[in-house]
Parts: structure tokens; C-alpha cells; sequence
């Protein structure tokens, strides 16, 4: 056999496993697609992908929602809860960034240890205290806690991912601005962001997806059923002390992971630049 | 109208006529109320707030209703914070806590009209002890056996005449021999630690495993007995095995063996028989009987609430409150609307009206009924508090799984039980 | 008036206002509270009394249960990082060689971790794998019958485990990034000294790209010693507390069993976790992370 015949050989060994493994890994989304139109007899004991007969039903019944809440306004309430919080994280976190790239200041050592630490502190151990101060404020059972620790930069991951960025600029950019006569803020709207536009857009778009998932924090800030964000309604849906219709819970599963997917086919160069200059967590 | 709920009526005018006459007529009033359930709860409870509402224009109640899953550890933050809602639903296990701790408004100081209610039963249910009436039972609940009589029927099994425990080994067996698919009990680790440990432990002391004063009244060997019959129970495969029930919890309506009809009975409470019927509606069902034990000192069974519905001790307005409760307990408009979304309704009025409306659902009523021919008493307190509970339901996993010899079992819990009393009294 | 005039270097506190509020307001304050909390007995219907190191002594000595849940805990980490890096890298390095459709096979490994934490993948997990799912339908056909995923304390928690793994996407974009910034310099040499590929890869490849490796393993350590939303959403910590992890134990402990101070030294056994992890890592970086321009 020839080298070249055997390297052939080897390339489509990869490429078949390349496509096994990547059709495990899509498998249970498509699943869980066609399992919005499977009744609950079909999901039990059946092998087969595709249902017997395709009907919108789930869909239609499950976006009814509970009590005259509907699905538009759970999606509605997540677009007030995500959208804000996603705006004011990008904001707060890059002009933290840019005061950690660009300035010496003092104390800026133990600073930066201090937001490399905040990093790893486990959520858990903040909530209860958390809460309290939210009570004081009196924004509880609103979407106003996400706001705060966006607006003060409480989010280290992203304030870390634009340092990243920021460092990858060259400083003579500065530099020349200042000479020109620019002020630190003009430089950092005028010479800065324009380059750090992507970067901002990808801490944008893990922002909105993590807020979007979150399920444990929102259930602890949020009370009344009128306010529910998706994740929330979905949890409500698949509530079992009546019989779980899974094709219900499927569709409304399917619509809120669509979003997400969208989002992600749309700006996939930014999500994978993200990831690549920082190494997010995943 | 009664002449103690007349002269309430006028009092409660006058006093609101001399109170608001300096203030604005009529005071704009925001209630929150919280309760968990399934789809049918909350379209009722909803339907019974909007009634409220369109008859009290100046109240206005907020729901705040979620699945049950999360229900209690939001209640926690929300005491811990003091943001708790104004009314709501209580756990029953979590109601003497709930009192202990002083977290319930006393209804009792309000304008709650408990007319409607048996004394007695309020007195069992809500009161704590305390001669107040610090939360309402929501209904009239108990543990049952609910029979899949089409399938009973069909092998020849009877659980209509009373038994006792062993009867179980040669039904089960029997059952068995009959379809190797099936199985004589559908029974979860919850449902089957109030069922196999807790009313075994009554019928024994004819006490609760824990009085409230911090008393462990089991002791090993009774517990080592009791985790052997358990055992038992899954080695003679009487019980489907643990491992398959695990991981539909306590929702065993969800088990596709159930759906397909394959067990004679389902271990659960009378508040679970609307769901489990709905789950294989092709079949017939009836309450079975309970077992007794020869040598018992109590019937052990009993019957009581399925959860209360109580007043938050800080809240602002304590009268719109008890109103509120007043027209979802004491009307028949709510009592049509609510049917049995919790289980046989509390008063007799109310069960009147279901049964005139025909949203009283039979297999609860038989249920409830059935709970209520046994003179056991409630154990409702230490030994339902979340921490006891869990003590008791890992002993009865470990020995259902087969993972823990019953001594040991018995061993350990009544170690844990100790340490309990330790770390809390 | 003298015009008040601010260092360009003082500058900076003006930009780090928001964190520096942030910082002392919700990150440090409820830090130190937190582990005020876990020198107490505190039963959030009452104030807390202080106790000492009571908490710890019991955690360490007294309670069976922590034993259990901090093995399942360290037991998911060692079960989900190792497999998550070693996938992401073995599919980083195929995908690596400039093939066609790359793009899309990308984005097809890359979805899967879109939805971290999700509730939607839970119950979808919970779903596929109960006795009667999809997955246990396939067992039995091809004859191997059915596994109690979910019901048997030896697989619940390698089961938990694989929706972990499944979401190995975004460490594998990291990987494919540091991949393309290896010089092809260094392999072409290797070639010419007659290095096999495996040789090559373990003497060029994994020395260049260990510090992403490591940076992937701190963060996803940290998070897996986190986990909290699949077991609380698919197992509750079942059966026999198989999937009881601390993170569960802590939600339980304090929300449940209202023992918050107890919960809040179970939080702080967790962050010390994540700090022995780091430090070990951290420590050990320097025999294995290799920087070739430190800056």
C-alpha cells in the first residue's frame, strides 16, 4: 500500500469519527426536538427518532403558560431581566478593564489579586448576605439585584476577559491620543472601543446567555409569578403534581434553548474569539 | 347568617367606619399569597382570588404560586429576610417550626369566622398546642392505599376487609406468581417512611417516634423490627425494587409501570389519588383498608391535613388577611371553584357544596373516609420536621437498597435521632 | 479657585469606582459575613448566636453525611475535568488539520455548552435516561437491557457526570485557538530530526499549549466543585446520597433544614476546596506549565 493510499485511509477514519462523535453530541437536541411531538406512550420504550405524526399542539398548549401567564410574557421578562443586565456588564466591566490596563496606580497588585480571587469565590457563599442587602435596598422580587451587580462590575469574569483584550492593544495608541490632547475618557470612546468593539460584543454575548440559563439566582430574587423569567416558567411547567405531558415540557424546552441558538449562529465568530483570547469557563 | 357571624359583621363595619372616617374611605390594600401545586391548583386558587377580588375592589391579592420543589427553601430566605407574603401555604410538617419560631400571625386575633369547622379538627390541626389557631387546615388528608381494583380483581386480591402486615408477604407472593411484571405495592422512599415506619411506630408506642419536648420514643431494637420488615417487604419483592422507583421521587404517577396498570396498589396519601387515577384513567380504583397489627396500641392511622394556610406574623394588614381566608374557607362560591385541588375540603359546608357542584372527586372522599375510621393520632411535629424526616427516609433507602443490614440501620438513626435532640434542645 | 486636578495614574480609581463599590459592597462584605455565619447557630427565624468552630468540628467529625458528599464532590471533579480536557483536546487536535467542514463540525461540538446550567438540558438528561427513556430503549435492542441510570447509586453520578462532559465545547475552542498559535516551525524540525507524531506531540504540542490546559483545568475545577442545578433539578442528591454533592448539601442544609451557619462553613469547606486545588495546581505549574514568553 502506498504512503499516500494509507494517509487517504487514515483521513477518512478521522472524518468518520469526527462525524460520530459530532452526531452524539447534536443527537439529544434533535431528540429533544422531535420529542415535542411524541405523546408520553411514544417517549417511553421507543427507539425511533422521528413521531408518528408532526402536530403543533405542545407547543401551542405549553406556551399558555400557567394562570394567564403566557410564554410571551415569561420571554418578555427574560428580555427585561437579560437584556440591561447584559448592557450595564459590558459597560461597567470595561471601564473597570480599561482602569486596570492602562493606569499605574497604587495598590494595583493586590487589586488585581483581588479580582483574579472574587474569580473563584463560590457563589454559594455570598447569597444569603446578598440577599439580606437587597432587602435593605428593597428591590427584592425584581429584576433591580441583576442590575446592581452588573452596574458594579460584580461579574470578574468579564472585567478580566476585556484586561485580556485591552492588553493586546498597543499602548502607543494611547500614547499618540494623549498627545493630541485627549483626555483619558476621549481615549478610551474614541481610539479605544472602536478596536475593543468585538471584544465587547463577545463579553455581551456570554453575559446574555449565562443570565439567560441562570436558574438558582433568579429564583431566589423573584417572587411573583407575573415577573418569571423563562428558565423559571419552564421549571413551573414541568411542576409534577399533575401528570407531565413531556411533549409540553419538551416544546417549551425546545423555544427556550432557540434564543440561545440563534444567538449563537448568528455571532459564532465573537463566541468562539471570546473564548479562544480567554479562556472562559464552559 | 349566624348571630355570632352578624354581630362580627356589624362590629367589624363599625370599627372600620370609625377607623377610616379620618383616613380615605376606602385604603387601596396589596396582599401577597403563595402556595405550590400542579396546573389545576393554580387555575383554582387564581379563579377564587379573582372572585375575592371582584367582590373586595380595595384588596388586592398578588399570587405568588410555584411548583413544590424549592417551595419550603424560598420560605426560608423570605423569613430570614422578612419579605415573607402576607398569606400562605404551609407544609404540615413544617407548621410547628413554622409556630415555634413565631413566624405565624394568630388567626385567632382576627375576624376569622371558624364556625364552619369541627373544633376538634381545628384544635388537631393548626393549633400547635397552643389553644390558638395559628394556621387552617387546607383539607382532610391521610395516608392511603390506593387499589387498582380492575387488577386486584383480576388475581383475586381483597383489601377492602381488615389485615394486618404480614398479609402483605402473601399478597405480594401471590401477585408475583400471578404476572412476574407486577407487583403488590407501588411504594416510593417518602411515602413509604410514613407508611412503614412512622404509622408502624404508632401502632407500636402509640406515640410519635419524637414528642415535642425532645423524647425519642422508639427504641433500637423496636427500630431494628420495624427496618426488618422493610427489608423484607423488598427481598420478597412485595415492594417494586427501590432502584426502579428511585428516580420518579415521590411522584409516582410518573412511573410508566403505574400507567400501564402494573401494581395492585399505590402507597401514598388521599391527597395523591386525583393524580394517580388521572395517570391510568382506564382502570377502577378504591381506597384500600390499612394494616393493624395485632398487639397495637393506637390504630396509628389517622387522618389530618394535607398542608394549612397561615397569616405572616409581620404583616401589615392582618384584617384583609383573615378576610381573604375567610371567603376562600367559609364561602360556597370558593368552595364550588376550589373542588378538591387540596384534597376533601375542611368543613362540612364546603364538602356539601362539592358534592352539590359535582367537583367532589370520589377516590378522595373514599380515601379520606376510609383514614377516618382509625383513632391513631397525628405525629405532626419533631418527628415530621424536615431534619427527622430525612433521618428516616435515608435509614428506610439504605434498607430498601438492600445497602444497610436492619440493625445497622436502626443503629444509626437512633444515633442520628440522639445527636438531633443534642444539637436542638 | 485652583482647578482641582487629578494624576493621569489617580485616574484610575475613577474607572474602578464602580468595582471598588462592587467589591465592598457585594463581594467582600458577604464574604465576611458568610463566614461570620459559620461561627454561629443560625436559624434565619432567629438571630444568630455565635457557637465558635462548632460547625467545622461537626462537619469534620460528626457529620457521615459530609464525609459522603464531599467524596461524591471530589469525585465528580475527578471524573468530569480529566474527561472534559483530555475530549476537547483529542477533538481539537482532529479538527486541527485544516480538513473540510471543520466549521461546521465546530460548531456542532461547540453547541452542547451553550447551556450550561440550563434547566431545559436537565430535564432533557432526565428524560433520555429514565428506565423507560430513549437510551435504555437502545440498551435493550442491541441486548445489553435496561440500566437504572438514575436508580443506581454506582451510575447516578457517572451519569451526572456526562452532561458535564457533553459540554466540553468551549474548552475546545480554547484548545483549537492555542493549537494555531504553535509555530509550525517547531514541528517541521521535529519531522527533519526523524520524531514520531506521537513523540512530537508529547514534546512540542503539550508543552506549547499548557497553559491554556492549566487555565481550563483551574476554571473547570472550580466550577465542577460547584455543581449544584443538574443534581438539584434530575437526582435531588439520590439514591443513598450517590449524587449529594456539596453544593446540594449546603442548599439542603440551609434553605431546608434552616441551619444557615451550618450551611455557611459547609460554603467555606467549598471554597477551600477550590483554594487547596488552585494552590496544588499553582504549585505544581512550574515542572508542567510551560511559558515561553513570560511578559
Amino acid at each position: 500500500m502506498t504512503r499516500k493510499k494509507k494517509k487517504q485511509i487514515h483521513e477518512i477514519i478521522m472524518y468518520i469519527i469526527l462525524i460520530l462523535v459530532g452526531f452524539l453530541m447534536i443527537f439529544p437536541l434533535i431528540w429533544m426536538f422531535f420529542a415535542s411531538f411524541k405523546s408520553n406512550e411514544e417517549i417511553y420504550g421507543s427507539i425511533s427518532l422521528l413521531p408518528q405524526s408532526f402536530s403543533w399542539e405542545a407547543f401551542v398548549n405549553g406556551w399558555q403558560g400557567i394562570g394567564g401567564n403566557t410564554y410571551t410574557r415569561f420571554f418578555a421578562n427574560s428580555a427585561l431581566l437579560v437584556l440591561p443586565t447584559t448592557l450595564l456588564t459590558v459597560v461597567s466591566s470595561t471601564l473597570v478593564a480599561y482602569g486596570f490596563a492602562r493606569f499605574e496606580f497604587r495598590g494595583k497588585k493586590p487589586a488585581f489579586a483581588l479580582l483574579l480571587s472574587t474569580l473563584m469565590l463560590p457563589n454559594a457563599i455570598l447569597v444569603i448576605p446578598r440577599y439580606s442587602i437587597f432587602r435593605s435596598l428593597g428591590v427584592l422580587d425584581s429584576y433591580m439585584p441583576f442590575y446592581l451587580l452588573a452596574a458594579f462590575a460584580c461579574y470578574p469574569f468579564f472585567t478580566y476577559m476585556l484586561i485580556q483584550f485591552f492588553r493586546g492593544i498597543p499602548r502607543e495608541l494611547d500614547e499618540s491620543a494623549y498627545i493630541d490632547g485627549c483626555g483619558t475618557f476621549r481615549t478610551l470612546v474614541h481610539i479605544l472601543l472602536p478596536i475593543l468593539k468585538p471584544a465587547m460584543f463577545s463579553a455581551g454575548l456570554f453575559q446574555f446567555l449565562w443570565t439567560y440559563n441562570d436558574y438558582f439566582n433568579s429564583i431566589i430574587y423573584i417572587n411573583s409569578v407575573k415577573k418569571f423569567t423563562v428558565s423559571m416558567a419552564l421549571r413551573l411547567t414541568m411542576d409534577s403534581e399533575t401528570v407531565v405531558i413531556w411533549k409540553n415540557v419538551m416544546a417549551m424546552s425546545c423555544l427556550a434553548v432557540l434564543p440561545v441558538v440563534v444567538l449563537f449562529f448568528f455571532c459564532q465568530k465573537y463566541f468562539v474569539d471570546g473564548i479562544a483570547t480567554t479562556g472562559l469557563k464552559g | 347568617m349566624s348571630f355570632k357571624r352578624t354581630m362580627a359583621a356589624v362590629l367589624s363595619v363599625a370599627m372600620l367606619a370609625g377607623m377610616t372616617i379620618a383616613a380615605s374611605a376606602q385604603e387601596q390594600v396589596t396582599l401577597r399569597f403563595s402556595w405550590w401545586g400542579g396546573d389545576e391548583r393554580h387555575e383554582k386558587t387564581l379563579a377564587v382570588i379573582d372572585a375575592f377580588e371582584a367582590a373586595n375592589p380595595n384588596i388586592k391579592i398578588e399570587p405568588e404560586y410555584s411548583s413544590f420543589d424549592g417551595y419550603k427553601e424560598k420560605k426560608t430566605t423570605e423569613f430570614a429576610s422578612q419579605t415573607a407574603p402576607d398569606i400562605f401555604q404551609i407544609e404540615t410538617g413544617s407548621g410547628p417550626e413554622y409556630y415555634k419560631n413565631g413566624v405565624l400571625y394568630n388567626i385567632s386575633e382576627t375576624d376569622f369566622d371558624f364556625s364552619n369547622f369541627d373544633p376538634y379538627f381545628l384544635e388537631m390541626n393548626g393549633q400547635f398546642g397552643s389553644g390558638s389557631q395559628y394556621a387552617l387546615p387546607t383539607g382532610m388528608a391521610g395516608s392511603a392505599l390506593i387499589v387498582n381494583k380492575t387488577l386486584a380483581d383480576e388475581i383475586g386480591i381483597d383489601l377492602t376487609q381488615p389485615y394486618d402486615w404480614e398479609y402483605f408477604f402473601e399478597l405480594g407472593k401471590k401477585v408475583r406468581e400471578y404476572d412476574p411484571e407486577c407487583y403488590l405495592l407501588s411504594a416510593n422512599t417518602q411515602y413509604g417512611t410514613a407508611f412503614f415506619i412512622r404509622a408502624w411506630m404508632r401502632q407500636v408506642n402509640g406515640l410519635p417516634i419524637m414528642s415535642d419536648d425532645y423524647t425519642l420514643n422508639v427504641t433500637e431494637e423496636q427500630f431494628a423490627e420495624c427496618f426488618d420488615y422493610i427489608r423484607r417487604l423488598y427481598e420478597e419483592e412485595v415492594c417494586a425494587p427501590a432502584s426502579y422507583k428511585a428516580p420518579y421521587g415521590d411522584q409516582d404517577q410518573e412511573d410508566p409501570n403505574w400507567i400501564a396498570g402494573k401494581y395492585v396498589a399505590d402507597v401514598g396519601y388521599t391527597s395523591s389519588t386525583n393524580v394517580l387515577k388521572a395517570a391510568n384513567p382506564d382502570v377502577d380504583y378504591i381506597a384500600g383498608q390499612m394494616p393493624l397489627r395485632e398487639d397495637r396500641k393506637s390504630d396509628g392511622w389517622f387522618n389530618d391535613c394535607p398542608q394549612f394556610i397561615g397569616i405572616y406574623v409581620n404583616t401589615e394588614h392582618p384584617a384583609e388577611a383573615a378576610k381573604f381566608l375567610d371567603f376562600f374557607y367559609n364561602t360556597e362560591e370558593a368552595a364550588a371553584i376550589l373542588g378538591t385541588c387540596r384534597s376533601v375540603p375542611p368543613t362540612a359546608m364546603a364538602q356539601e357544596v362539592c358534592e352539590r357542584e359535582g367537583v367532589m372527586d370520589a377516590l378522595s372522599r373514599e380515601a379520606v373516609d376510609v383514614s377516618l375510621q382509625y383513632n391513631g393520632e397525628s405525629d405532626g411535629g419533631l418527628t415530621t420536621c424536615a431534619e427527622v424526616t430525612s433521618i428516616l427516609e435515608d435509614a428506610y433507602e439504605n434498607v430498601s437498597y438492600g445497602a444497610m443490614s436492619p440493625e445497622d440501620a436502626a443503629a444509626e438513626v437512633v444515633s442520628l435521632l440522639n445527636d438531633f435532640i443534642d444539637m436542638n434542645k | 479657585m485652583k482647578k482641582l486636578k487629578i494624576s493621569h495614574n489617580n485616574m484610575a480609581y475613577i474607572y474602578l469606582l464602580p468595582w471598588i463599590i462592587g467589591l465592598l459592597m457585594l463581594q467582600v462584605y458577604p464574604f465576611v459575613k458568610s463566614f461570620y455565619y459559620s461561627l454561629t447557630d443560625y436559624n434565619p427565624l432567629a438571630d444568630p448566636k455565635f457557637i465558635g468552630i462548632a460547625n467545622y468540628v461537626r462537619l469534620f467529625t460528626k457529620d457521615k453525611e459530609f464525609g459522603k458528599s464531599l467524596a461524591a464532590t471530589i469525585e465528580y471533579v475527578l471524573v468530569t475535568v480529566p474527561f472534559k480536557i483530555i475530549m476537547s483536546l483529542v477533538i481539537a487536535m482532529l479538527l486541527n488539520k485544516g480538513r473540510k467542514g471543520i466549521g461546521a463540525l465546530r460548531t456542532i461540538y461547540y453547541l452542547p455548552s451553550l447551556f450550561g446550567g440550563s434547566i431545559a438540558v436537565a430535564v432533557l438528561w432526565k428524560v433520555m435516561f429514565m428506565d423507560q427513556g430513549m437510551i435504555n430503549a437502545f440498551l435493550n435492542k442491541i441486548g445489553i437491557g435496561t440500566i437504572s441510570f438514575f436508580g443506581n447509586p454506582s451510575t447516578a453520578l457517572p451519569t451526572l457526570s456526562s452532561l458535564e462532559v457533553w459540554q466540553f465545547g468551549s474548552s475546545m475552542v480554547m484548545f483549537l485557538a492555542a493549537l494555531k498559535q504553535v509555530p509550525s516551525s517547531l514541528y517541521e524540525a521535529a519531522e527533519i530530526d526523524g520524531a514520531s507524531k506521537v513523540k512530537s506531540f508529547f514534546s512540542i504540542t503539550l508543552p506549547q499549549i499548557s497553559p491554556i490546559i492549566f487555565f481550563c483545568i483551574i476554571m473547570q475545577t472550580v466550577n465542577a466543585l460547584q455543581n449544584f442545578t443538574s443534581a438539584f433539578v434530575i437526582t435531588q442528591g439520590g439514591p443513598l446520597k450517590s449524587t449529594y454533592m456539596l453544593g446540594l448539601k449546603l442548599y439542603n442544609d440551609g434553605f431546608l433544614y434552616m441551619k444557615m451557619g451550618y450551611a455557611s462553613a459547609t460554603s467555606w469547606v467549598i471554597f477551600g476546596l477550590v483554594m487547596i486545588f488552585t494552590l496544588v495546581l499553582f504549585g505544581t505549574s512550574r515542572f508542567w506549565v510551560f511559558y515561553g514568553d513570560e511578559d
